[in-house]
């Protein structure tokens, strides 16, 4: 924990002075590092406890209308429901562009729209996986340890940030996704995916973060 | 923000509805063997009296063997029956009673297990290698479909014939 709080530290520190030094660029007008706060009380509200996420994010601004940005987290899920019981955690990233929606750009704020790729790896469990047969009164259980999952996703996203004060603001995402990836037919597979959601065709999520302008 | 309290309220609870989906299994489990009454005019002969191109039995009783739980009680104009195939084993017998004969009916099938998901965890499908009887009630058994799986299909076709 405090490696990775190190790393965290130098890492933001070398993101500043890189900023500092295109400052005056035409081009290359500063970076925001975001902390997703409403993403993992969101997931853990609405999933009773069962889904954790954590997330960050960091842009850069180029010509204060194109916003390049990368996003990295963490999510786990430990769910038990009538057919079996599954535990999965792994990490998580998106890279993706924004452009800002509004004809006139502002410093304070920003209507953001854009795109993003996904990839989640995560390693699973499913454990009690229940085996039915009512007539023949036979109720067998399986396991399924220890395997390996990557799933690949697009979204739309909208976004808005508003400058709260000095170079800390705060906004929202909206995003739609869409999963690029099939489960294979009959082979086991998870039921949640860090970053994306739930195991569906689309999903709907929102992101509520803070940040730090460089 | 307390003005849009109910919003995120109603987003919130959009969300959880799509949590409860993930752990409600929404699909059918009936995977069962479905089997279709004929008559066969080829084995005809002048001792046996053929219903014409009857493919109804007047009534029915359908139990498997080494379960207490009958299928059929005493069915009336059945033209098909689903049978429920063993997961735990190869072959799986029936004990037919149609109208007032008897006969067995024995499917040799393998199983496969397939994983649905974390709500309806997994169904066995089956596929059927052979199906025989063992007195002369059933004739003839063929297999129209191997695979047996939670869709309805015709899997066997039972040629049936009453003295």
């Amino acid at each position: 924990m405090k490696k990775t709080l190190l790393i965290l530290l130098l890492a933001a520190a070398a993101l500043t002075a890189v900023a500092r030094e295109y400052a005056d660029s035409a081009v290359w007008q500063g970076m925001n590092l975001k902390l997703d706060l409403g993403m993992p009380v969101l997931t853990l509200a609405q999933s009773g406890g069962r889904v954790m996420n954590y997330e960050a994010a960091l842009n850069v601004r180029l010509v204060n209308r194109i916003y390049p940005t990368i996003e990295l987290g963490y999510g786990q899920a430990d769910c038990s429901a009538a057919g079996g019981a599954f535990f999965g955690r792994g990490g998580y990233g998106r890279v993706g562009l924004d452009l800002s929606a509004l004809k006139k750009s502002s410093k304070d704020y920003l209507l953001l729209v854009g795109l993003r790729l996904g990839t989640a790896v995560q390693g699973c469990d499913l454990q009690t996986v229940r085996v039915t047969d009512p007539y023949w009164q036979r109720y067998t259980v399986r396991d399924y340890p220890h395997f390996v999952r990557a799933d690949v996703w697009g979204e739309i996203v909208l976004g808005v940030q508003v400058k709260v004060y000095k170079s800390f603001h705060m906004g929202w995402y909206a995003r739609m996704r869409f999963l690029f990836t099939r489960k294979e037919d009959g082979k086991p597979t998870a039921w949640y995916i860090p970053g994306y959601g739930y195991r569906q065709d689309s999903a709907f999520g929102i992101n509520y973060y803070v940040g730090w302008k460089f | 923000m307390r003005k849009h309290f109910p919003i995120w309220l109603l987003v919130l609870c959009l969300l959880a509805a799509c949590d409860q989906q993930t752990t409600v299994c929404l699909q059918t489990e009936a995977v069962r063997c479905r089997v279709v009454f004929s008559c066969d005019s080829l084995v005809q002969t002048a001792d046996t009296a053929y219903i014409g191109t009857f493919t109804v039995v007047d009534s029915l009783t359908v139990q498997g063997l080494g379960s207490d739980s009958v299928l059929y009680a005493n069915s009336k104009a059945v033209s098909s029956i689903s049978l429920p195939l063993r997961k735990d084993t190869v072959a799986t017998a029936f004990c037919l009673r149609l109208n007032d004969a008897t006969d067995t009916l024995t499917i040799r099938h393998t199983n496969n297990e397939y994983y649905v998901s974390l709500a309806c965890g997994c169904f066995v499908f089956h596929q059927v290698d052979t199906a025989l009887s063992r007195t002369g009630l059933v004739q003839k058994v063929e297999v129209l479909n191997t695979a047996v799986e939670n869709v309805e299909q015709d899997n066997l076709r039972l040629y049936v014939h009453f003295r």
